[in-house]
């Protein structure tokens, strides 16, 4: 048996980017009340790379969206560097968001209209910094796309994207790097390539927060953590892909 | 965030272009009412015009007034349309924005730079645009003869002030909303996968809509005690209204309506049921091509009905009052046919142009009582005609409303140069073309004689005194009933040349918008169309489903403001019958123009589907290649 069972971490600590405390979420629908999470408690420590993973349904993205602040929690809360989301209107959240997180997910990471250069820069745009072109360039050649900075979106191939929203959210240095299937497009070579840079950033001191359902991203990971049915069932640490897949399986029983 | 506007705008152009024609139009169409009314202002005020000619540019004048208002009510609510859809249709975009970092106010402000990008390009182009045609505008309207002035077109710059601030303004307007609704986008848009539109009205759109049920409430309830005068005014209004809370609420009320139209066709082609597919999911795409659809069909068709059924009005009331079976358009022959035998009372109409009031200029009838009462069934329904004489007038029943006076108040006038008022004695029915609003008596002024409205001496069949009448008169001589024909014809003729005048303008816009509604909705789903393509629908059958959804949607719009058309000549109709009172009048309902309202409006929508589908297939080329 390699799945272990859950445990509440202790939650607080200077080096944890992204706590969550008891969060439950429901929704109203139809057919009557659905439980998406029923009471997570986890602590993301900072420099680490972790992977969420569970069937259809179990709650994965949900987890992720309340812990970017993108939704609101039935209960429990989020924390982010310390400090608590429930408090914030939608501007601070923003503004928060925009500080300390990137974003990179499975498709339609960037806007069409703008070179690859200026999605780099848009955040820090967005914050009124002056652009710091070097900085930039920078972030583009470790992606490996210091070549094609001019060019604009649907002139890049899935990974080369993917590749550019990943050099966007290493240009702000966020402390959080969000990541909803970043690989789920692309092909196996591209998609290698886009897991090597968010494990790099990992050990550059960034966490990173990703939601997968393929064994072989998830073994990137340090940790990996197993949702169903709203709850975390399992935990597994510097896992290899077949580890992950035989627990994966177990779950799907 | 100018930056990214700027970079949007020339990226997705294609998008804006809809926008940039839709306002340069507009502007084009304010500056060039600004130069006709420019040119009316200083024509008229150049010496050797006659006081008769400056009646006629003074009329020219609100007609003017009037024609721009329905084009900026226009131009504002197809703007509003083409920025709302530029908007929907890039909700995942404005939420990844929303994402990495944006704030609301900052995606505000993105979506008005743009908005002002397109405003900027569309001033220029429009202001341009109306100064090439507004000399032309004012040929034309010599030429087709709604004027013998010869107008001069005053300075551009007139225009120009007048079109910019306008176009601005237009876009603003158009996109305050818009940009509203962009800044509410959640940054978890950028997430979804499916672009589902949402079809959630807002509180403006749920007032507007109250508003509008309860004036049909209200408006039904009254039916039965509705005055002309204020069925007249429910007309010009309600569409209005009707149009703005269909606009609002239009990605509710749509596609239900084109649904149900699509029902009957689903089971029988693919290509049908495809189209009720994408009416449903495609909301917007639905409704923005149905605005401008329903919105000229019910101001269109509400404006023809109203004008038709006021003219059976005019003749009901004509022939509820005509005694006299022969009239002669020949005023000379009068003493002749007084001394004819088969003659029994000649009645000469008698009208001189006297300002009333406040500088407005009146046909008043001058009457000799005694033939009038013959010939004209001449009568008080209030007061009395006995004291019709000197400084008195008789006044007919909707002048009491329209000029706001009662039995004894008085009506004020120059007759040579003096003030005069005269004492309102009687009350009389209405008669359009037999006497005016205002009756005096030959003691007061003089009239020149107009026509002759002759009975026959009693044992005289009328068609002996129509031989008789035609033997003086000739072809000027002519049966009561041929004479009415006439003159409605006459006023029939005159009301559509205003109507072209007054709708032509707002008519063009619409086809604009329609075009540009179904080639921006048609770019949006280029995707979706090319997996239909994949799952081996032939190219005749995209092109078939282009074509049917372009007709259901269109149909659906034409049904909306057919309906409320309808609803304001039902209206109209209740108010003019009980207005006669039991006097049969016709209902002429203008057909011909009605369907090519219709028919414009649908061969639009079906072209510019068309043209989708070939850019689309163009496209597609392209990106095989």
């Amino acid at each position: 048996m390699t799945v272990q069972q859950a445990t509440a971490p202790g939650s607080t600590g200077t080096d944890v980017a992204v706590t969550l405390d008891g969060l439950t979420r429901s929704y109203r629908s139809k057919a009557g009340r659905v439980d998406a999470l029923r009471g997570i408690t986890h602590a993301f420590r900072s420099g680490t790379f972790t992977a969420i993973m569970g069937p259809s349904g179990s709650g994965k993205s949900t987890l992720l969206q309340l812990a970017a602040g993108l939704d609101e929690p039935t209960s429990g809360r989020v924390l982010i560097g310390g400090i608590p989301l429930g408090g914030l209107d939608q501007t601070e959240l923003t503004k928060l968001r925009r500080d300390t997180m990137g974003f990179v997910f499975q498709a339609y990471n960037l806007l069409d209209a703008l070179t690859a250069f200026d999605n780099v820069a848009l955040p820090a745009r967005l914050a009124g910094q002056r652009v710091d072109r070097a900085a930039v360039h920078d972030a583009l050649a470790r992606v490996g796309l210091r070549e094609l900075a001019r060019r604009r979106p649907p002139e890049l191939s899935g990974g080369q994207q993917q590749r550019v929203a990943i050099a966007r959210a290493l240009h702000v240095r966020p402390q959080v790097l969000f990541a909803d299937e970043p690989t789920g497009a692309l092909d196996r070579h591209s998609g290698r390539v886009v897991l090597d840079l968010l494990r790099t950033t990992a050990d550059q001191g960034q966490t990173v927060v990703m939601v997968t359902h393929d064994p072989l991203a998830a073994s990137y990971a340090d940790e990996v953590l197993f949702l169903a049915d709203g709850m975390v069932v399992g935990r597994l640490r510097d896992a290899d892909a077949a580890q992950i897949a035989t627990a994966m399986s177990e779950l799907e029983q | 965030m100018f930056h990214v506007s700027r970079q949007s705008v020339r990226a997705s152009w294609p998008a804006y272009a809809g926008a940039f024609v839709a306002l340069t139009f507009g502007i084009a169409l304010i500056a060039v009412t600004a130069t006709l009314i420019g040119a009316v202002e200083t024509t008229g005020t150049r010496a050797g015009v006659s006081s008769a000619e400056r009646l006629q540019l003074d009329d020219l004048s609100s007609m003017f007034g009037v024609m721009s208002g329905v084009s900026l009510f226009m131009a504002i609510f197809v703007v509003a349309s083409t920025f709302g859809f530029v908007v929907a249709t890039r909700q995942r975009e404005l939420g990844l924005l929303r994402l990495i970092g944006a704030t609301p106010r900052q995606v505000r402000r993105l979506l008005l730079g743009e908005a002002a990008l397109v405003a900027l390009a569309a001033t220029v182009a429009g202001c341009l645009v109306g100064t090439a045609l507004g000399p032309v505008a004012l040929w034309a309207l010599r030429a087709i003869g709604v004027t013998s002035v010869h107008l001069v077109a005053p300075p551009a710059w007139i225009a120009w002030v007048s079109a910019a601030p306008s176009g601005v303004l237009v876009a603003l307007l158009g996109c305050r909303r818009a940009s509203k609704r962009a800044a509410k986008v959640p940054p978890t848009a950028a997430l979804r996968e499916a672009s589902l539109e949402r079809r959630r009205p807002g509180v403006p759109a749920i007032l507007t809509g109250a508003l509008t049920a309860a004036a049909m409430v209200g408006t039904l309830v009254l039916a039965g005690q509705l005055s002309l005068l204020a069925a007249v005014m429910v007309a010009v209004f309600l569409p209005a209204l009707m149009v703005a809370a269909l606009t609002s609420l239009g990605p509710l009320v749509v596609p239900p309506v084109a649904a149900l139209l699509a029902r009957p066709f689903v089971e029988r082609s693919v290509a049908a049921r495809l189209a009720a597919g994408e009416l449903r999911t495609a909301v917007r795409t639905t409704s923005s091509v149905a605005a401008p659809v329903t919105a000229i069909a019910a101001m269109a068709g509400s404006l023809l009905l109203t004008l038709s059924f006021t003219v059976d009005w005019s003749s009901g009331q004509d022939r509820a009052q005509f005694a006299a079976p022969v009239v002669v358009t020949d005023p000379s022959v009068a003493a002749r046919l007084a001394a004819d035998p088969a003659v029994g009372v000649v009645d000469v109409r008698r009208t001189v142009s006297l300002p009333v009031g406040d500088g407005d200029t009146e046909d008043v009838d001058v009457v000799d009582l005694a033939t009038a009462a013959a010939a004209r069934r001449l009568r008080a329904d209030d007061g009395s005609l006995a004291d019709l004489h000197g400084r008195t007038v008789a006044v007919a029943h909707t002048y009491l409303t329209d000029a706001g006076v009662h039995l004894g108040g008085k009506v004020t006038t120059r007759i040579d140069g003096k003030r005069v008022r005269l004492r309102i004695v009687a009350v009389v029915p209405d008669a359009p073309d037999l006497y005016g609003n205002l009756l005096v008596t030959p003691g007061l002024v003089t009239g020149a004689p107009t026509q002759l409205f002759l009975t026959p001496r009693s044992g005289v069949s009328d068609h002996r005194l129509l031989r008789a009448a035609q033997a003086l008169a000739g072809g000027a001589a002519m049966t009561r009933d041929a004479w009415i024909d006439g003159v409605t014809a006459d006023a029939r003729r005159a009301n559509n040349l205003g109507l072209l005048v007054v709708l032509g303008p707002a008519g063009l816009y619409a086809g604009i918008a329609i075009v540009n509604a179904t080639l921006i909705g048609a770019a949006q789903r280029r995707r979706q169309l090319r997996l239909v393509g994949l799952l081996g629908a032939t190219p005749d059958q995209v092109r078939r489903t282009a074509l049917w959804q372009a007709g259901l949607t269109t149909g659906a719009g034409l049904l909306l403001g057919g309906t409320t058309a309808g609803y304001v000549g039902w209206l109209m109709r209740q108010a003019i019958t009980r207005d006669l009172a039991g006097h049969p009048a016709a209902m002429t309902i203008p057909w011909l123009p009605l369907l090519g309202v219709a028919g414009t409006c649908v061969g639009l929508a079906l072209v510019a589907a068309l043209a989708a589908v070939g850019v689309r297939r163009r496209a597609n080329a392209h990106s095989v290649a």
